[in-house]
Order: C-alpha cells, then sequence, then structure tokens
C-alpha cells in the first residue's frame, strides 16, 4: 500500500496584495502628525504606508495624514508647534531615509512632543533594500513604544494553519508571517491535517501536530534552518502541545487509553509524565508565565471550563477558575499573569473573553458569532484569534484598550494563530 | 551517662529533620507569592522645573460625585461668630486663629473639590483594566494655573492606567481658577500636589 504524501521543508515565498481592515478604534486614542519620510520617492512610498498601517492597526493612535496639517515642517527648526496645538496634536512623528550604500539603508525619526515643544526621541536604524518592510515595522514599534510605553508588536511573527482545496485535494500549510500578515514563508505543506502550532518561548522554534503518516506525530521545527525533528509519536490522537515558559517541557493531550488526558513531555530525555487522571476530557493546556501553574480545559463538571492545577504544590488538586456559562475554554495567560483570555459561550455565540485573577466575573472582548483559538500578543495587549464569517474563516484582533483589526484571508481557511515572542 | 544525652539530643534533631520534611509535604511552607510585574517601563515625564517637596498636599481622586454642599459650609463657617462676652485678649487671638484656620481648610477644601471634578471629567479611564489599580502622580503648578510639570511617583503596576492618569492631566492643562486662590494659600497648598487616581 502506498502512501501519498507531499512535503515541503525549504521555506517558500508567496507575494500578494495585502488587505488590512482596521474595523474600530480606541475610545481615547493619542492624536499624532505623521510627516512623510524623506528620501528617494521608492522606497519612502511603501515605509510611509506600512508606518501608517502599522501604527493604525494598534488601535491607539488618531493618525493626521499631511493634507490634515496646517503646516509641515520640512526640517526640525521648521516645526511651528501652536500649527499642531491647534489640532489638537499630540505628538509629531518625522524621519528621513538614506541609502548608505547598495547593500545598505539607514532610517531615522524623530517624535516630538507638541505640548512641551521639545523632541523626545530620535532614532537611527539600518536595514537591506529587499526587507524594507521589517525596517518599517522596527520603526513603528520605536514610535509605539515611545508615546505608549509599551514595547510594539509589528515586527513580531504570526503562526498558523491554513486549509486549501486544490484539484478536489486538501493541502494544509503551516505558515509563519508578520503581525500584519504579510511575508508569509511556508514552514509545512501537506495533505493530512496539522493542527496546534506554537511557538518555543524564543521565538526560534515551532511545535506542531501532523498526521502525515497516519500517525499523531509531535514535531520541533527551526524557523531559520527548517530542520525538524520528531519528539513523540502516537497512534491515537495527539494535540495541543504547549511549550513551557523555559523550553524545557512540553505540555500536551494524549488519547493513550480511550480519554483525553493532559501529559508532559520532558523535551531532554523525552520522558512522559501523566499530570491529570479523570474520566471526563482534560485538554488544551497552557502554562502561567511563571512556569508554575498549567490551565487546561476540561469537562469534568459536565460542562467545559476552565481549570489550573499548580505545579509547585505538592500533591495538588485541578481547581476551577471558570464560573460564567456552560462553555469556557481554550485558556491563555496574558504575560504579567494577572488573568487569563479564552473562549466564552454567551447564549449560542462563542466569543473571546478576558477575566482578572482577582475578580469574580468576565469581560468579553468581542461580540461575534463564532470565535476561536485566542493567541495572546508578547506585550500583551492584543488577542489574535480565528473566525467565521459567511463560512469563510479568517484571523482578526482585537486590543485591551476595544480597538480591532482584521487579517482577511487571501484564499482557504485559516485557523489556530499563534503569537510568537518578540524578536530582538 | 554522656552517651544518653547525646543519643537525647540526636534524636530531637531528627525529630526536628523529621516534622520539617512533613511540614513541608503538607504544603505548610507554601504560599503564593504575589507580584505584579511591570510590562516595560512607564512613560518618563521629565519636569521642566523642580521645586522643593516641603509642602505636598494629597488630593484622593475617587469616582464619584463631589460633595455640592459645600456652599452651605461657607454659611455655617461665617454663623460661627466668638463669644464677645469674654475679656480675655489672648482668648481672642486663639479664637480668631482658629476662624481663619477653619476658613483655611475650607478653602483647601474648596479648590480641591474645583481640581478633582475637572480632573474627572477629562479622565477616560481605560477599558478593560482590572479592579483595584491605584497609581499617584505629582503635579507643579504655577500662580496661573497651569500645569507645568507631571510625574508618576507610584505606578499602579498597569502602564494603560498610568497613561490614561497622566493623559487625563495634560489634557486638563490649566486649573482657571487659581487666580482666586490667596497667594499664601498657593504657596502652602497648591503648589506641589500629588493626586491619586483609584476608581471605585
Amino acid at each position: 500500500m502506498k502512501i501519498f504524501f507531499s512535503l515541503l521543508f525549504f521555506t517558500q515565498l508567496i507575494f500578494s496584495e495585502l488587505v488590512l481592515e482596521i474595523t474600530q478604534g480606541s475610545e481615547d486614542p493619542y492624536s499624532i502628525a505623521l510627516i512623510e519620510f524623506s528620501g528617494s520617492k521608492k522606497i519612502t512610498n511603501e515605509i510611509n504606508s506600512i508606518i501608517n498601517t502599522d501604527l493604525l492597526r494598534t488601535g491607539e493612535f488618531k493618525i493626521f495624514r499631511e493634507s490634515q496639517l496646517l503646516s509641515i515642517p520640512t526640517n526640525e527648526e521648521d516645526i511651528k508647534f501652536e500649527d499642531f496645538k491647534l489640532l489638537g496634536i499630540d505628538f509629531i512623528i518625522t524621519g528621513s531615509l538614506t541609502n548608505e550604500d547598495k547593500f545598505n539603508i539607514s532610517a531615522s525619526y524623530q517624535v516630538f512632543n507638541v505640548q512641551k515643544e521639545k523632541k523626545i526621541r530620535t532614532s537611527k536604524i539600518f536595514g537591506i533594500p529587499n526587507k524594507l518592510r521589517q525596517l518599517a515595522h522596527y520603526i513603528s514599534d520605536g514610535i509605539y513604544e515611545e508615546i505608549t510605553g509599551l514595547k510594539g508588536v509589528a515586527s513580531t511573527k504570526l503562526l498558523y494553519v491554513t486549509e486549501n482545496i486544490n484539484d478536489d485535494k486538501i493541502i494544509f500549510n503551516l505558515v509563519v508571517a508578520d503581525s500584519d500578515g504579510s511575508n508569509e514563508q511556508i514552514l509545512l505543506k501537506s495533505s493530512e491535517p496539522i493542527i496546534s502550532p506554537s511557538w518555543s518561548p524564543d521565538s526560534k522554534k515551532v511545535a506542531y501536530v501532523s498526521f502525515e503518516t497516519g500517525m499523531a506525530k509531535v514535531f520541533i521545527q527551526t524557523i531559520a534552518t527548517g530542520k525538524r525533528e520528531m519528539v513523540l509519536e502516537n497512534s491515537s490522537q495527539i494535540s495541543s502541545p504547549s511549550w513551557s515558559p523555559n523550553g524545557k517541557f512540553l505540555s500536551l493531550t494524549l488519547y493513550q487509553d480511550g480519554n483525553a488526558e493532559i501529559y508532559i513531555l520532558n523535551l531532554k530525555n523525552q520522558n512522559l509524565t501523566r499530570l491529570t487522571n479523570h474520566y471526563a476530557i482534560d485538554t488544551e493546556s497552557s502554562w502561567s508565565p511563571n512556569g508554575s501553574k498549567i490551565m487546561f480545559t476540561s469537562g469534568r463538571s459536565g460542562s467545559p471550563q476552565l481549570y489550573e492545577i499548580n505545579l509547585r504544590k505538592f500533591s495538588s488538586k485541578p481547581k476551577r477558575i471558570t464560573f460564567e456559562g456552560n462553555y469556557n475554554a481554550k485558556g491563555s495567560y496574558l504575560s504579567s499573569g494577572e488573568g487569563i483570555v479564552f473562549v466564552h459561550r454567551s447564549e449560542n455565540n462563542f466569543q473571546i473573553a478576558l477575566k482578572y485573577t482577582n475578580e469574580s466575573f468576565i469581560r468579553p472582548l468581542t461580540n461575534s458569532k463564532l470565535d476561536e483559538s485566542p493567541s495572546i500578543s508578547p506585550n500583551g495587549n492584543v488577542i489574535i484569534y480565528a473566525i467565521t464569517e459567511n463560512g469563510m474563516s479568517m484571523l482578526s484582533g482585537v486590543t485591551l484598550s476595544g480597538a480591532k483589526f482584521r487579517l482577511p484571508a487571501r484564499t482557504g481557511e485559516v485557523r489556530e494563530p499563534s503569537w510568537s515572542g518578540f524578536l530582538r | 551517662m554522656q552517651i544518653k544525652s547525646d543519643y537525647l539530643i540526636a534524636s530531637f534533631i531528627s525529630f526536628l529533620i523529621h516534622a520539617l520534611i512533613i511540614l513541608y509535604l503538607m504544603d505548610f511552607f507554601y504560599s503564593e507569592k504575589k507580584v505584579r510585574p511591570i510590562l516595560s517601563n512607564p512613560i518618563n515625564v521629565n519636569l521642566l522645573y523642580k521645586e522643593d517637596n516641603k509642602a505636598i498636599s494629597k488630593i484622593e481622586i475617587i469616582e464619584e460625585k463631589p460633595s455640592i454642599n459645600s456652599i452651605n459650609t461657607i454659611e455655617n463657617i461665617i454663623s460661627f461668630s466668638p463669644k464677645i462676652e469674654s475679656t480675655n485678649i489672648s482668648k481672642l487671638i486663639r479664637e480668631d486663629q482658629l476662624i481663619k484656620s477653619s476658613s483655611e481648610d475650607h478653602q483647601v477644601n474648596q479648590f480641591s473639590n474645583m481640581m478633582i471634578q475637572l480632573i474627572q471629567s477629562a479622565w477616560i479611564k481605560p477599558q478593560n483594566i482590572q479592579d483595584g489599580l491605584v497609581c499617584n502622580l505629582r503635579m507643579v503648578i504655577n500662580k496661573n494655573g497651569r500645569i507645568v510639570a507631571v510625574d508618576l511617583i507610584k505606578s499602579s503596576g498597569n502602564i494603560r492606567f498610568d497613561n490614561s492618569a497622566i493623559k487625563a492631566i495634560s489634557r486638563v492643562e490649566t486649573f482657571s481658577f487659581f487666580n482666586e486662590i490667596p497667594f499664601n494659600l498657593y504657596q502652602k497648598n497648591f503648589k506641589n500636589i500629588v493626586i491619586t487616581f483609584n476608581p471605585l
């Protein structure tokens, strides 16, 4: 018997037009004037538009373009702060791009505080001409951090699974892309399902479950080299591998004895330790930021609810942490450890919700019909999730301050997004 | 006899060790540390100039309507008249001072309430932040009521909350009623103010 499967281990680039949709902004945005970067038109156009959309996507800014301003400064001494005060602008951003030589581009940018009438940041960064997008993301992150005090996530990456139908055959792709959905690279192509991709804590590797030979196999793949290593295989199903914060363990769901239970896999010696033991389903584990707790979804109370088990405590029992409604699943911890984000069912809608550990109620973040798989950005401020609308699934994002955006799928279905950590 | 006491000491120490182990296994020493890590540094707001911090008055901002009966209390205080029967001069002076100080307190209260109202109306509390966050800001205000410097002196641990407080202050920019404040009162109480943002 022949088993057909196609695998591509080298990374492959897809060029496509990016469509970005910002559906809602924050209730209290900073007003900023974005003066177009000077330099040769060929590169500045691209940089300017990427910075603009990067900043818009954070939802924290109301951006004034040059056409909306009273005066446009050409250099630093030229800024008439009064003109910006009249429009209620808080910050001014200026910058320039220079081709240092054939292989280097340098960008310098300044942020001015209008109220104080002074410069609060000047930065200079270097990039290479065929990675302008990356350079623009770094500039956006610098601006964002200077104004809000939070680290920016424009230069981080997303990992997700896409599903395309090609000649009546379903093709699954494991894709890594920029945080705005552009610059897609395929890590793995398979005719069998790929599920539960997740980033290692250092964001250099990814773990996922692939059914490419009919068996469930957990792989760890290094992004830079494309090399992968199988760490676990099982004839029954395996799902949702999740890295411990120190990168030494994977928690995962195994169906060994016909029932889903959480296990911890030691990546050094491949030892498996069973964590839960209950006749109900236990699945979708995730680690707390300091590695002391594991949260999972369990049906032990009759409906899916989130439970937490303390690893530091001797003989600890799972503690139920959600009590609202009859469906709370796929939880993950905020990076500050102050709360959790999960999928909550209210009436017949599945929405993303937030619950702080010191509060006894939940805060819904979205209000669409079918939201799945939330993943939190490394700065803890944005949540990316998969939505299904008119039978199409795509990625959508919401910030804690209430801003929303979408990364529409170009083709096929997009599932199970996972947000990387900071990359530098 | 010597051996016996050694045995006693040894068994006592062994008892202690075992007791500790058993207590440890019963999670006697386990405690959940509550830390609130700050994700990144709060925004630096540079002071334009620094005053000495001797006279710092504290105002608490609470999300509730400030008392409207401040006008009534003025009447109350005016009606408080010293007894004239007494001829003791030193007593009179003391009473005079008392009135003065109480009216001063009253004025401070009144102006603080006005400031609180202004800041409250300028403050947009961020969505989806947890309850129980508190942050302290220090403002330096000049005689004309213009806020010349804002300084975060105690972070709430949540940067979005801190930012919203700073934004509220910078939105107020100037307290227009400051020219009504007597100069010595301003020097004493309103030059340097610590505000606590503590939503209920």
